[in-house]
Formats: structure tokens, sequence, C-alpha cells
């Protein structure tokens, strides 16, 4: 005797469906790990963003089985049945629901775990997760209606290319829209936060919706009154959600660590892990600079997001409140950005990056010379040595590591004349090395370093 | 039969009717209507000389290349298994229609798509999805031929999943691997739809043997 539960959906078709989300999902975010992982705010929002490849992949699951019937060329009962079509219809559109929210969320664990994994701050927040559940729901609903009208063997394929579509059109500058409405939104979470309702009022567009369009179907007479009603009703989420990203002053937190020797690394909350990552390249560095870099060195990365427009003796202040260990006097406090250029929120460190901004700490860039017919531009004092300290760290010479980065490849500048000096830096070991860079740090840290210094 | 019966009824044959042809020239109208509007505003700042590929623009190729996979159907099995030609021939030329179809409508519509968008590379995604949907409907059958290029658009335009310089669907500056690949898949697909021909029918049909023996049990 069969169950009292039947399924319009079979269990095979159901699970095939919500392998095929799954998959969507997975590959909407892991890509990009670097952005994410260890952060669950980034987690959350990199899950919400892949939302561009699951729900084309929800919406041609609904019409997949929307069209089971007319595939089968069984339409006939449906339409013969004595329940109206309409129920059939939002019955099977739920029970797709059901197995992308399956897919979605099994899509979603890997994430889940490795940020769990990783992460010593924050925990994840359920709520979130709503405006995911809810655009499946609305994914599932239209994938159901439109895919009727479309030819049955097509619509699965037109809807999903049709969703990808509209998504991608509709997240141009996304992030500029209000809170609420945002969908799709690649800014870095990692020091930023937003109230619980935000999310409330980003799963409850896509909710109406797919209320409206069932409603729609059921009673055709009474869609307007519906969405007069559910506009009005949804109205306020246009204001509530106005601007309500705002920092996390927990995650904002500065936090100090003193993971290798010599060297102080203060960090927001929400990336002190990462701590390690920045202390070991600037150990390497400042093992490799021993004679330059003689005090101990206090790393901070102070986002701007974090500390608004902060001051040196600020950020001092700000290091020794958060540093229980003692600050030794003679410390060097040199601020740092985890990834250049992009305001020190990123979740990651490069560590390529990292050592091409430390190096210029302790290295001064010197302006260049150019010949006159502007090519071949000579190679500076100080190109010489940073190209030096690269080639011992394993750092790329081409200027690939990122925007701003100089090539010292010989592409830009020419090293040929130097030949001698280079030999001859080469040849020094660590201790004539150190002598020969304590004899010229002053000349080294102001960019006043010659070719005759090089002897 | 005159040579128009014949044409009549080997386009019937193959699902060719009003409706998709209707089907397939809205497919096409819309992707490059909407590829037209769309992409100015997306890439609004480009400096001209600048190529590159528009995600909603590959994803859309999928919409045509799906509407052509149902021709690739073959609806009368117990006929082909018993005609007394080889049916590999027809099929490959209906492969290369298909895939000849799909490139010059993709090629003489390009000039209609703002500049910012690779000509070149669009061509050469029409014949590489256009290939791999020969060889899906060749091994799961004609009704899920889209299902081989849309998954690879799917995978393809799926964030930092692919490094940029191996994608090939969207690597502006690397059009030549693009145009590799569109060969061997147009090469490979082909061959594949005319060795298979439309496996749809005989693997439903092995499925439901299958099925019959799992109920007979």
């Amino acid at each position: 005797m069969s169950a009292r539960l039947s399924l319009v959906v079979p269990v095979r078709t159901g699970l095939t469906l919500a392998l095929v989300v799954a998959a969507a999902q997975a590959a909407g975010y892991l890509g990009r790990w670097v952005e994410w992982v260890g952060s669950w705010s980034d987690t959350e929002r990199a899950n919400g963003n892949a939302i561009i490849l699951s729900l084309p992949a929800a919406v041609g699951a609904a019409a997949w089985v929307s069209t089971t019937a007319r595939r089968r060329r069984f339409d006939g009962l449906i339409q013969a049945a004595s329940r109206p079509a309409w129920r059939i219809s939002a019955r099977q559109a739920a029970e797709t629901w059901l197995w992308v929210c399956a897919g979605l969320l099994v899509g979603a664990l890997p994430g889940v775990l490795w940020t769990a994994r990783e992460a010593t701050f924050d925990q994840p927040h359920l709520i979130r997760w709503l405006p995911l559940l809810a655009g499946g729901l609305l994914g599932c609903v239209v994938g159901a209606t439109v895919g009727h009208r479309l030819p049955p063997v097509l619509a699965a394929p037109l809807l999903a290319v049709g969703c990808y579509v509209v998504l991608g059109f509709a997240s141009i500058e996304a992030e500029t829209s209000t809170e609420a409405l945002t969908l799709l939104d690649g800014r870095s979470m990692t020091l930023w936060t937003a109230p619980a309702w935000v999310y409330l009022a980003q799963a409850a567009w896509p909710t109406l919706a797919a209320a409206a369009v069932v409603i729609r179907r059921a009673h055709p007479w009474r869609s307007w009154a519906f969405g007069m009603l559910a506009g009005a009703a949804a109205a306020p989420l246009l204001y509530v959600g106005y601007a309500d990203r705002r920092p996390d002053p927990a995650a904002a937190a500065l936090t100090c660590r003193n993971d290798a020797p010599g060297v102080v690394v203060c960090m927001p909350a929400a990336t002190a892990r990462l701590s390690p990552a920045v202390s070991g390249p600037a150990r390497e560095l400042a093992m490799l600079l021993r004679g330059l870099i003689t005090r101990p060195v206090v790393l901070v990365n102070l986002p701007g997001v974090a500390v608004g427009k902060r001051g040196y003796r600020d950020v001092v202040a700000a290091v020794s409140q958060n540093w229980d260990g003692q600050l030794p006097e003679t410390a060097q406090v040199v601020r740092f950005s985890p990834m250049a250029g992009n305001s020190g929120e990123a979740n990651w460190v490069d560590r390529d990056l990292l050592i091409d901004a430390l190096t210029r700490t302790w290295i001064r860039p010197q302006p260049g010379q150019q010949d006159l017919s502007g090519k071949n531009a000579h190679a500076t004092p100080d190109d010489l040595l940073r190209r030096w300290v690269f080639e011992r760290l394993g750092v790329p010479l081409d200027g690939s590591i990122g925007p701003g980065a100089k090539p010292l490849d010989g592409s830009l500048v020419t090293f040929e004349p130097l030949a001698d000096e280079a030999a001859w830096l080469d040849g020094l070991n660590q201790r004539q090395r150190a002598a020969w860079l304590r004899a010229h740090r002053d000349a080294i840290r102001s960019g006043a370093l010659t070719l005759a210094d090089f002897q | 039969m005159n040579q128009c019966t014949i044409l009549a009824t080997l386009l019937a044959a193959r699902r060719v009717t009003p409706r998709l042809l209707a089907v397939l020239a809205a497919a096409w109208l819309t992707l490059f209507a909407f590829a037209s509007v769309t992409v100015p505003l997306k890439y609004p700042y480009e400096s001209p000389g600048v190529e590159l590929m528009d995600s909603g623009v590959v994803a859309g190729l999928v919409a045509p290349i799906s509407v052509l996979g149902r021709t690739l159907d073959e609806p009368c099995l117990q006929l082909l298994a018993a005609a007394s030609r080889r049916t590999w021939r027809e099929r490959l030329g209906w492969a290369a229609l298909v895939l000849a179809l799909t490139v010059a409508v993709t090629a003489l519509m390009t000039p209609i798509l703002p500049r910012v968008v690779s000509g070149q590379l669009l061509v050469a995604d029409a014949a590489l999805l256009s290939g791999v949907s020969l060889a899906t409907g060749g091994f799961i059958g004609g009704d899920l031929a889209w299902l081989g290029p849309l998954t690879l658009v799917g995978i393809a335009s799926a964030p930092g999943l692919v490094p940029a310089q191996w994608n090939a669907l969207y690597a502006a500056s690397n059009t030549q691997l693009a145009w590799i690949l569109a060969v061997l898949s147009a090469i490979l697909g082909a061959a594949t739809y005319a060795c298979r021909g439309s496996a749809g029918p005989q693997w439903r049909q092995r499925l439901t043997q299958d099925l019959a023996g799992v109920n007979a049990e």
C-alpha cells in the first residue's frame, strides 16, 4: 500500500535536481575561496552571491518538473483531475523548493565546514541564509508557472538561461541599491554587519512575489488586489534597508599577537587569525635585511572603515591599548594593508604584495631616470636592492603581483649598466651584508642610495 | 518523390516545424537585442580597442543552441534500426548544418553587438557550444542536448573556478585557445552524433527494459 504522503516529484527526480542545485551553489562561491574562508560574514555573503548560478538551476529544475506531464503526455489527466491544476502546480513547486533547499544547503556545506574550521571570530547567523532560501522559492514558483507556457523540453534551459542573464544584468552596481534590495553584493563583509531585519526584508521580497504569482494563477481576479496589498505592505522595506550596512566594532577591534620574534602584528579581530601569514613574511624580510631593520617591528593593519582618519600617534595609542605584552619603546610601528589598494579590508593576506609594501617601507623608492627616447630607463639603486630582495624571497619580478608594482625583470627598466653592482651584492655573505646595510641605513631609508655605495 | 517532398519529409522528421523556427528566431533576436542594450550599460568605461566577453552573451548563446538541439532527436528509432542504408551520412550532414547555422548566424549578428564584445571569441564560443551540444545529443539524446552546453557555460561562468587564461569561453586575450577547442569540439561532436545518432530513444528504451526487469523480479 502506498504511503499517505504521496509525492508529486519522485524521489529520484528530486535527488537529481537537488544535486544539480548543490553543484551550482558550490560552484558559485568555491572558486573564490580566498575571499571568504575563515570569515562567517563573508562566507554567508559569498553563498548569497552564489545564487547567480543556483537560482537559474532552481528555476530550470522547477520548469523541468512542471513540464513532466506534457513531456510524458499525461497532461490530459491533470486537466481532468478533480483538483484544480494550479494546486497541483503549486504542490509541484513546493516540493521542488524543498529539494532545492536541500541542494542549496548541501552546496553551502563545504564553505560552512571550511570556515568553521578556520574562523576564530564570530559565529554563523542562520537568519542570513533566509534570502537564499526565499530566492529559491521564487525561482521554483516562477519556473513552474512560466514553464507551462514554453515548449516542454526547452522550458528548463530557456528559463535557466533567462534567469542567469536577468540576474547578471540586475547585479550591475547592485551595491549602490538599498541593502534590502541588494540580492548580489560583491563587497567585502569582513568588518561589516547588517541588522537582522535587513535579511528578513531581503527574504520578504521574493516570498511576497512568489505568493503573488501563486495567487494570480489561482484567482486571476484577485491578483491586482493582492499586488496592491503586497506592494503597500512591502513599501516600508524600501526605507528600512537603506544604508544599513555598517562597520562592526567588534570585528574591527584591534588584536595584537607576537607570532614571530621581533615582529608584533596588530589586526582587526575579524582577521586576527591571519597574523601568522603576516608575521612570517615580515620575519623573513627582517632576517634578510638585518642591519637595515634594527628595531622590533609592530605591523598594524587599521582599515579606514575601523578607525577613520587616525594619525600615527593614535595608531600607536591603539596598539598600546590592545597589546597585553610589553611594547618595546624602540619598536617601529608600520601600518600595512593585507592586500594593497583595497583599504585594508580584505579577508586574506597576499604574501607577495605584503613583501612589496614592506620593502617600500624600508627601501624608499627613488625617482627613475629615462633616456631621451623614453625607453630603456635605467634602474635606480633601490630597484637593484629590491630586485635582490624579491629574488631571495621568491617574489615575482614581472610586476604581476598587483597594481602599482614596478616590474623589476628588465622589461621596464634596464639593469645592464648595474651588472657589476648586482654581482657585488650577490657576493656578500650574511655578515658582510648586514654590515653594509647598517652603514648605509639612512641613505637606503631616505632614498639617497647611490651606485657608489655598492662597494 | 521530388526533391521538395524529400526535403519537407526530412525537416518534419527532424522536428523542424514553423513553431520551432519561430522559437529559434526569437531566441537569436532576443539574445542580440538584449546584449545590445545591456552590454553598454555593463561596461560604460571600457576604452576603445578593449575586447572582452560578457557572461550574459555567452549564457544567452545556449538558448538558440538548445532550440537547435531539438532537431537532433530521432523519434523513429525502429525505422532507423531497420534502415537498409547507413545513416551516418545523413546525421553528419545534419550535424554540419546545425554547426554552420549556429556559426553563421552568430557571425552575421556580431556587428550588431557593441564593440567591446569580442566578435571572434563569440563565434568561437558558438562553435564550441554547438559542438558540445552535438556530442551531448549523441550520448544522452536530442531532448537533453542542451545539458552539455549549459553545464559548460555554468562551469566557465562560476567566479574564479577556472583560471582566467584557461577559460576558453571568456579569455578574449586568448582567442586561439577558444578556436582550437571550438574546432576540436565541432569535429568530435559531429563525429559522435554521426556515429551514435540521437541516443535518447535507445537510452530510454534501455532504461524501460531495465525497469521492466526490476519490476519482474
